[in-house]
């Protein structure tokens, strides 16, 4: 293995040791932790940026253009977004359900790792569409989490239970607040991305992810637009956070 | 130099004698040089809520300060009929205990209650302020405040709410998040939903509607809630507007129902409504829980949750007790003979 899959591997490791020190005490009461969840993946985006840096040192260009590259990337934006807006939206503790999703992606970024570095140097519009897609499937990654929490949460408030695992998630409103919140942020990015994306091609027949892409933000954008305009229940936001989402990572199957 | 405590509570004495013995807060410092002027009183502290009156303090000749303390307070209550139970003393390291305990909230009328390390800070300072105090007593307290603070952090033993009033608090929180700048609805004006809407107030629901069949009963509740009344035939207008609804009425069927509810989902765009129905019969139909925004809680629910929050904290006393035995001996040792 190479010293960056060691890296990759070690985010993983890392992400994985959040995920169930933070699902145990999202379960159980006692004891207060001895790092708060934000504090570890603080120190997990370390792990997480070491890689891409020195990767991207070497090809002198951002290391997002393998599918290994792009996945571990996405971990990383996920990251930067739940450290970013986690706090500021108070739903820090949601970072118990974005550890795993770092686990899985920095896992497959393994499983996928090459070692080759495919410069960018003269792709500035591609170079943009990437890093920012990727930023943006990062802040729509976490409105996805917060979808999860909020299916949770929601379910617990109809089956009637006060249970510790209620008491510690945020609040149903919070939770529908930042899906919202963190989708147009998402969106934005997407969009820019898309445009960017357009611009980089040099044939105007579109490849199928272009299409699959494109799709996905027509999805956001229809579902921003009726949240705001109309309204939605939470679950059918939630529900769609999480299917859009997936779908968006079915394009990382067309790449190489 | 020894330390004890004296006092009475709610299990030792009934509430018509215990308010007898009752000082407000702003005379605890007053009370307390009172009782530092008996020779055999060194330094002393009073604390005084509405469940208890306790002094503690360290003489040299404890029994002499005992009977001089007790004669000081009946003084003052000659006609007043003090069984012997009434009064507790607790001398030494069952002192020490009994503060723990105290401020763990171990002694409290609801288990786990947090006002009362408030409470007890407050008389600290006050006493402290006032010169009351003195070395020992001084950290015998500091002591009991962090021994206090490990048993609520390590334990479950202020986890859950045990009353209904503060179950619904904790719900609407679960949802809402902050409740301040939420608007809630209260059908019918029984002593029940004043409860309820008082302890939603506490925690910043700020507006308030008070609607009931008898328009003055409505206003009654309104006045001592802060709210607004509003005619009984207005309230379902209302519901576009509402976060929370806390139902009391007397009426024999379901006032609010999901075919009331659905024509009113796109109005209000969705968003979460909370149904508190406290009502036996039921004012809301359970049907309404259906809707995927809207969460129905009955009287039923709400009790349960309670007890279970109760019982919850029943099963941590032992815990609780036995983080205070471990620090006892390891904090109090030098301290008290």
């Amino acid at each position: 293995m190479n010293n960056d899959q060691y890296w990759m591997l070690g985010a993983c490791v890392g992400a994985l040791c959040i995920s169930v020190s933070g699902i145990s005490g999202l379960i159980y009461h006692r004891q207060k932790r001895l790092i708060p969840v934000w504090a570890a993946m603080l120190v997990l985006l370390i792990l997480q940026t070491w890689p891409l840096l020195e990767r991207g040192n070497l090809g002198q260009t951002c290391p997002i253009r393998g599918r290994a590259e792009v996945l571990f990337f996405l971990g990383w934006a996920l990251n930067v977004f739940y450290l970013v807006l986690g706090r500021a939206y108070r739903i820090s503790v949601i970072g118990v359900f974005t550890a795993p999703a770092i686990a899985v992606l920095s896992l497959l970024a393994v499983f996928f790792y090459s070692p080759a570095i495919i410069s960018m140097a003269d792709q500035h519009w591609l170079s943009w569409h990437i890093g920012l897609a990727m930023l943006g499937y990062g802040a729509l990654g976490l409105a996805a989490m917060a979808a999860i929490a909020f299916f949770i949460q929601n379910s617990l408030m109809k089956a009637k239970k006060l249970s510790e695992v209620g008491r510690k998630l945020p609040p149903v409103r919070t939770l529908q607040s930042s899906m919202i919140r963190l989708i147009d942020c998402g969106f934005l990015l997407l969009a820019i991305a898309q445009l960017c994306g357009w611009v980089a091609l040099d044939d105007w027949m579109p490849v199928m992810k272009g299409w699959v892409a494109a799709m996905v933000t027509v999805g956001y954008f229809v579902l921003i637009l009726v949240t705001y305009i109309r309204g939605l229940p939470g679950r059918v936001l939630a529900l769609w956070s999480l299917v859009l989402y997936a779908v968006s990572l079915s394009i990382f199957f067309f790449l190489s | 130099m020894k330390f004890a405590c004296l006092g009475l509570n709610h299990r030792t004495t009934p509430v018509e004698v215990r308010e007898c013995f009752s000082i407000a807060k702003s005379r605890l410092a007053e009370r307390g040089a009172e009782l530092k002027q008996l020779d055999s009183i060194d330094q002393c502290l009073v604390l005084s809520t509405c469940n208890r009156m306790e002094i503690y303090f360290c003489s040299n000749n404890l029994a002499q300060s005992i009977d001089d303390i007790r004669a000081c307070f009946m003084k003052e209550r000659q006609g007043l009929e003090c069984k012997d139970g009434y009064f507790y003393e607790y001398t030494g390291m069952e002192a020490a205990r009994h503060l723990c305990r105290v401020l763990s909230g171990l002694d409290s009328m609801v288990l786990g209650e947090t006002q009362i390390f408030g409470q007890v800070k407050e008389a600290y300072r006050l006493a402290l302020e006032a010169g009351l105090t003195g070395g020992i007593l001084n950290k015998i307290f500091q002591k009991s405040f962090s021994i206090g603070k490990q048993v609520r952090r390590n334990t479950s033993i202020n986890a859950g709410a045990t009353s209904i009033g503060a179950v619904a608090v904790e719900l609407s929180e679960r949802i809402f998040g902050d409740l301040e700048g939420s608007q809630v609805l209260i059908l019918g004006a029984g002593e029940m939903s004043r409860v309820t809407a008082q302890s939603l107030k506490s925690r910043g629901a700020q507006s308030i509607f008070v609607a009931n069949r008898t328009h003055e009963r409505a206003v009654e509740l309104a006045k001592s809630v802060e709210g607004e009344a509003i005619r009984y035939e207005q309230w379902i207008e209302y519901l576009k507007r509402i976060d929370i609804v806390i139902a009391a009425t007397s009426s024999p069927h379901y006032i609010i129902t999901r075919e009331l509810l659905e024509p009113l989902r796109e109005a209000r765009k969705y968003r979460s409504l909370f149904l508190i129905d406290i009502s036996v019969p039921r004012n809301v139909d359970p049907a309404a829980a259906d809707i995927d925004e809207v969460y129905v809680y009955d009287i039923d629910t709400l009790t349960t949750l309670a007890d279970e929050a109760r019982k919850q904290r029943e099963k941590e006393i032992a815990h609780c007790e036995e983080i205070i035995d471990q620090n006892l001996e390891k904090n109090f040792h030098n301290l008290i003979i």
